[in-house]
């Protein structure tokens, strides 16, 4: 057996380690539940800790919250109808009515044990592909890497939004953004205007604090408007451990889902939304009693929670094995590895195997303290939903300036914060997806080094692209996930009209 | 991720919250360097409650020193980052 693996798993095991994990969970739960903070906003809360601390032990924090959140989305999406974040919006549709029906115990037990399971599934399916596809992707030399890089931008593009086109715009203002600073291969200053502080770029964790946090904070402000400035829960819902019937009963749909959500979690672009909703669909179309779903079915409950947990352990084998990150939770882990200068990707496993078992085990133990923290502090978590907006709010501000001065020691990093942050609410109005350009600030330093490493190889020849055979494969499946929404919508035209 | 869109579905008269939340903030930023962290903050976190709706004095004013000097303090003493103290305490 590969020694690594017992070196991570011993890493893993670390109580600093543990002790940061469940802190995680604890916090992802919280940040899960309460609606109108998603884990982004969790991340922006630990982001200025991830700097100081060892990279084994902010990654296990990061996990934490990674796969506590996608869990805490569901319970204010069963005891509020009102999805805590954007993957537990399927949760809603059963869990709601199950929970006006006087069973929010059941509902919230069957969510905590579909979560738990898809979650330790997509651990599994981490565990054995990661290490296999690393070593495939050794393989790859600058042509093959440009491919993938580029395949994994356009495919996000694609993914993001309805419009190919807003998506694409928006990966190209993340390309432009990037160019700023000096240039990967030569070191030449670009587009600094001979501001020393553009000389180093700008750093993609300041722009996601600004991306995401402030559009978050002024919607929020806007919620207050309606006065909807805290939420009061039940807190007495019974007893949350499922019956053995209902276990019996979300056997299938937990599969399902666990299936689903780690494939589509290993998609770079689609994320815990689409997979929950596409688990929804399939175990609806699979399970014996169709009728119940909508009605507050537990199948109902299992599909989707498995899914948007099975994503986090699918998303992590992208992440680890090639660097390409599958949502913003995976780019910011990217970041947070690369802020301690370890660079995920094939070489990862190779150089620093142990550590890359490390992250694995982490998001084992991640999985296990999210149950562990869920089933036992239910009844506290529930009542933090009470806390006012009024204060979390101001919070969260203060923790954005705290966040993007700390990484570099610098009030330039806050102003770009803020400037990114009025960027979002641009995009946010012109309703332009941020995600594309968030993940072209993380890969647009990649793709140019492969580009000009594998033109100076080739001395300027273009055709290197179309030669080697996993470069080409890359470049065809970006075109087709460019065409895709085209051709997707011909066809239901000619279905449409055929139907007619 | 995100918030998806809600805020510019909105009635236009209710976008005077938002507005005023991003003015405080581009003040907080831009007194930044000469308050610091504490002294700027503490006015900003109160900004932001009354903007939030909390109406009662004492809250305001409990919160808005009590969290600012907390994050402050933790950080720099627990985590070893040194945030602004600002040039007039200088």
């Amino acid at each position: 057996m590969n020694p690594d693996i017992f070196q991570g798993m011993i890493q893993a095991t670390h109580p600093t380690g543990l002790i940061a994990t469940a802190f995680g969970s604890l916090l992802g739960l919280t940040v899960g539940m309460i609606p109108g903070m998603t884990i982004s906003a969790g991340i922006i809360i630990v982001l200025p800790l991830t700097f100081v601390l060892e990279p084994a032990i902010s990654i296990s924090l990061l996990l934490g919250l990674y796969a506590g959140g996608m869990m805490g989305g569901s319970f204010s999406a069963i005891l509020l109808n009102i999805p805590g974040t954007p993957s537990a919006s399927a949760t809603a549709m059963d869990g709601h009515p199950m929970a006006r029906r006087g069973e929010a115990g059941r509902a919230l037990g069957t969510a905590i044990i579909a979560s738990f399971t898809g979650g330790l599934f997509s651990f599994i399916c981490l565990y054995f592909i990661a290490p296999s596809l690393a070593e495939l992707a050794l393989q790859f030399r600058a042509p093959d890497l440009f491919g993938l890089v580029f395949f994994g931008l356009t495919i996000i593009c694609s993914f993001a939004t309805k419009s190919i086109i807003k998506g694409l715009l928006s990966g190209l203002i993340g390309l432009i953004i990037v160019t700023i600073g000096q240039d990967p291969i030569m070191g030449n200053p670009r587009f600094t205007f001979g501001d020393p502080d553009l000389l180093s770029g700008i750093h993609f964790l300041t722009a996601m604090i600004g991306l995401f946090a402030i559009p978050q904070l002024m919607d929020n402000l806007l919620e207050i408007v309606k006065r909807k400035t805290s939420y009061r829960a039940e807190s007495g819902f019974g007893n949350i451990l499922p019956t053995l019937t209902d276990l019996k009963s979300i056997r299938l749909p937990t599969a399902i889902g666990a299936f689903i959500g780690t494939f589509i979690g290993i998609l770079p672009g689609a994320g815990g939304p689409i997979a929950a909703f596409i688990s929804y669909d399939y175990a609806k179309k699979s399970c014996k009693n169709a009728d119940s779903f909508g009605k507050g079915a537990v199948e109902g409950i299992a599909a989707p929670e498995a899914a948007n947990n099975a994503v986090t352990g699918g998303a992590l084998i992208p992440m680890m094995t090639l660097g390409i990150p599958g949502d913003p939770i995976t780019a910011i882990l990217i970041g947070a590895l690369l802020v301690h200068g370890l660079a995920p990707g094939p070489l990862l496993f190779m150089e620093q195997g142990d550590f890359a078992y490390t992250i694995i085990f982490s998001f084992f133990w991640a999985n296990i303290f999210t149950l562990i923290v869920a089933l036992s502090s239910l009844r506290l978590l529930v009542k933090v939903l009470a806390t006012p907006k009024s204060i979390l709010m101001p919070t969260i501000a203060l923790l954005c300036v705290i966040g993007s001065y700390a990484l570099r020691n610098s009030f330039f990093d806050v102003y770009i914060m803020f400037f990114f942050g009025l960027l979002g609410i641009s995009m946010q109005w012109l309703q332009i997806p941020v995600v594309p350009l968030l993940l072209a600030l993380v890969l647009g330093k990649q793709l140019e080094e492969h580009l000009r490493v594998s033109l100076t190889a080739s001395k300027g020849d273009f055709t290197v692209f179309f030669t080697s055979p996993f470069s080409l494969f890359f470049l065809c499946l970006s075109v087709v996930s460019i065409l895709w929404p085209f051709i997707s919508a011909r066809r239901k035209k000619i279905t449409a009209a055929a139907v007619n | 991720m995100g918030a998806g869109g809600s805020l510019f579905s909105e009635k236009k008269e209710y976008l005077a919250y938002p507005a005023l939340g991003l003015i405080s903030f581009l003040l907080f930023l831009g007194l930044l360097p000469y308050l610091g962290f504490l002294l700027g903050g503490i006015p900003f976190f109160a900004a932001l409650m009354v903007i939030s709706g909390e109406r009662r004095p004492l809250w305001i004013a409990f919160f808005s020193i009590v969290i600012p000097v907390t994050l402050f303090f933790l950080f720099r003493e627990g985590f070893l980052i040194l945030l602004p103290q600002g040039e007039i305490l200088d």
